[in-house]
């Protein structure tokens, strides 16, 4: 059983992470974690309060807990960029002092940094508008320049290939064939899967309702360090840092939004065929699990929605339905910890023992929680 | 958004929506129409009212020149609803009264088509918007915020309650009618019990749906509202007003329909981080409490979100 903590604005309850419902937890990790949680309230996505968190959070965590694999994730650069707009001298502060200050929490703490930018972002450059189509277009979920298609008509078919600002236009037969994808539920990929050239979004049914500035760079390269050399692909960073958890203690850092220029350092590849990672399930999963699309749970495109009923196994965690596996945290025999601005893919891409996230549902802050794994539960036993 | 042109009022942005989403039902919320089942949720940009609180500011209270808009006709809207699955839709991201007569051609389209129609409105309205709103719109949440025309005005910027109470009144004796009471601290169980109260001597079977507020827009500094105090008064004012449930935070646990005669959960909801809740659980029988057979007002029967047509 995976179970968790809620805190809401100082009030907290307990709950079964697969089925929902209210339980009673007892024993060292709640009492652990739940004055944590009371002491550090989430100040909001779009607030720059929230890097301090992670590392205050992670502080506590550190001194309780003591995990050999530790993952921070940082998502407030990507919301201060996509929805504030911040550029030049400020972004440049804001990122220049988050490297220092994810640095000295490593040092002081013992950790070797292991630091992945999630890509570069790029200035929004206009809309398609899809919403003349007489298939069925959808454009929502986090991935802004990508969207869906069922049933496209000749005439979609020719609009979208004709589009100067779509890049890719990709049918089911395409997407199974090229990530050799092996999901129970063919119709759970779409008819079509198009892709807008960087900073192009689409106007269709699920589209972003809140203003926004930039977005994703669609980036060939992310940048990494801490690794050796033998690290070239994202895929390969999962693999790396488990190496490097056998001679030292490791802090897997992920931060949204930096990119090559942002950390001039190595660079990897962000790629499976034609589909660049950008900030989403997909690239998180790549990064901790080493796994490139073919095997990862939910594809780009995977239309979740259709079995979000009654039954849905993990109902805080949107589309996710199951814990993957191969992460790290799983694979790790020692400690685990994870804390996290990026919701639910936190705890779902670190497969940590215990975890920390911001519970964050289109912007509006609903608190935190704590989640600890199965593994966690029997550490405390 | 209207503006005069040779003697007549006309809408600005007609036909012109700031989002289209698919929704469960109950995240509106409505708990007591068509339980499991999918909306179009749909709405334009602008608003009647000047909460302090006001979630939705980026579209409810910015120039609507500003916000990118969809230029899509009723037929469309239509037809992307049925596509996707949708048994009905709601106008919920703003007040639907800044945009009536493109929402009101829109339900008589979705009518047509064998589609309900629903909305959530601030009841501000004048004796000829609320008939016609009554009218297009098979079930209505109207928020009611508080009773009295001062607190009104603190809170909202209009300056008489009469409207409002008038919707409630005239809606629920014509259509489905859920009512939403946001709250915000300080808490007060005297303007709760008031509240309650009105509703109860309406219909004690209408469904109250007390949010706690994550306050924004001109409050987004005040602290968020003490859950255990408000789930305290409302302990007591359930006696009163059976169907009355407490979210809009992660995890809460006011959010199932207890049959009110023997006190088992009938409907089962929770909370994962959205307004309203999600099913979990759905025990009726027939629309009756499968325990004590007590009938449960429910319009409409649970549609089973697994077995709808998935836009393909």
């Amino acid at each position: 059983m995976r179970a968790g903590i809620i805190n809401a604005g100082g009030w907290q309850t307990h709950v079964d992470m697969k089925s929902g419902r209210q339980i009673s937890l007892s024993g060292y990790l709640p009492s652990l974690l739940s004055p944590i949680l009371e002491s550090h309230r989430y100040p909001g996505d779009r607030d720059s309060g929230a890097i301090p968190w992670v590392t205050d959070v992670a502080q506590e965590i550190v001194n309780a807990y003591e995990p050999e694999f530790l993952m921070l994730d940082y998502a407030t650069p990507y919301f201060l960029r996509f929805n504030e707009g911040m550029e030049g001298n400020e972004w440049n502060e804001m990122i220049s002092g988050l490297l220092d200050h994810v640095s000295g929490f490593c040092e002081i703490n013992g950790y070797n940094p292991v630091i992945v930018g999630t890509g570069a972002m790029i200035k929004h450059q206009g809309i398609i508008d899809l919403t003349g189509l007489s298939g069925l277009a959808d454009a929502g979920g986090p991935v802004h320049h990508l969207a869906t298609i069922m049933e496209p008509s000749g005439k979609d078919l020719n609009y979208l290939h004709a589009h100067p600002h779509v890049s890719g236009v990709y049918s089911r037969e395409e997407i199974l064939e090229t990530f050799q994808m092996s999901l129970e539920n063919k119709k759970d990929i779409p008819d079509l899967l198009v892709i807008a050239k960087p900073g192009y979004t689409f106007r269709a049914l699920g589209s972003c309702i809140r203003p926004y500035h930039f977005l994703p760079g669609q980036n060939e390269k992310i940048p990494i360090s801490g690794l050796d050399s033998s690290v070239h692909d994202i895929t390969d960073i999962s693999g790396g840092v488990l190496r490097s958890l056998e001679s030292e203690k490791t802090a897997l850092i992920i931060i949204e939004g930096l990119g090559t220029d942002d950390l001039p350092c190595r660079m990897v590849s962000n790629s499976d065929h034609w589909y660049r990672y950008t900030m989403s399930c997909e690239q998180y999963l790549a990064i901790t699990t080493g796994k490139h699309i073919s095997s990862q749970p939910w594809p780009p495109g995977y239309r979740g929605f259709i079995h979000d009923g009654m039954k849905k196994a993990y109902p805080f965690s949107g589309i996710i339905d199951q814990i993957p596996h191969g992460t790290i945290g799983e694979i790790w025999p020692g400690k685990s910890a994870a804390v996290g601005t990026r919701s639910v893919f936190t705890h779902v891409s670190s497969g940590a023992d215990i975890t920390i996230e911001c519970k964050v549902c289109n912007q509006y802050n609903h608190g935190t929680m704590a989640i600890f794994s199965e593994k966690g539960i029997s550490q405390q036993e | 958004m209207y503006t005069v042109q040779n003697g007549v009022i006309i809408e600005r942005f007609p036909y012109s929506w700031s989002g289209l989403n698919q929704s469960h039902i109950e995240q509106f919320p409505f708990f007591h129409v068509y339980p499991g089942s999918r909306s179009l949720m749909i709405g334009t940009a602008g608003c009647t009212m000047d909460c302090k609180y006001c979630s939705n500011a980026y579209i409810a209270k910015c120039p609507v020149e500003e916000v990118p808009l969809m230029n899509l006709f009723p037929e469309k809207v239509v037809t992307i609803a049925k596509k996707s699955g949708c048994q009905s839709i709601v106008f919920a991201i703003n007040e639907p009264t800044v945009s009536l007569p493109s929402f009101l051609e829109l339900a008589a389209t979705a009518k047509k088509e064998g589609i309900l129609v629903g909305c959530l409105t601030n009841g501000y309205l004048t004796n000829t918007s609320l008939q016609k709103l009554c009218e297009a719109c098979d079930f209505l949440n109207i928020s009611l915020k508080a009773l009295t025309d001062q607190e009104y005005a603190d809170l909202t910027g209009v300056t008489s309650i009469s409207p409002i109470c008038n919707s409630i009144t005239y809606a629920s004796s014509v259509c489905h009618l859920e009512i939403t009471t946001p709250v915000l601290e300080p808490i007060s169980s005297e303007k709760l019990g008031k509240i309650c109260r009105f509703i109860a001597q309406i219909n004690p079977e209408i469904p109250w749906h007390v949010l706690r507020l994550l306050p924004e827009y001109m409050l987004k500094d005040a602290p968020p509202p003490d859950i255990q105090k408000i789930e305290q008064i409302l302990h007591d004012l359930r006696k009163m007003l059976p169907y009355t449930y407490f979210g809009n935070y992660v995890g809460a646990q006011g959010l199932s329909t207890i049959c009110p005669v023997c006190g088992n959960i009938v409907i089962e909801r929770i909370n994962t981080g959205t307004c309203g809740g999600r099913l979990i659980g759905y025990n009726l029988s027939n629309g009756k409490c499968p325990h004590c057979n007590t009938k449960i007002p429910i319009t409409g029967n649970y549609v089973d979100w697994e077995h709808l047509e998935n836009g393909s």
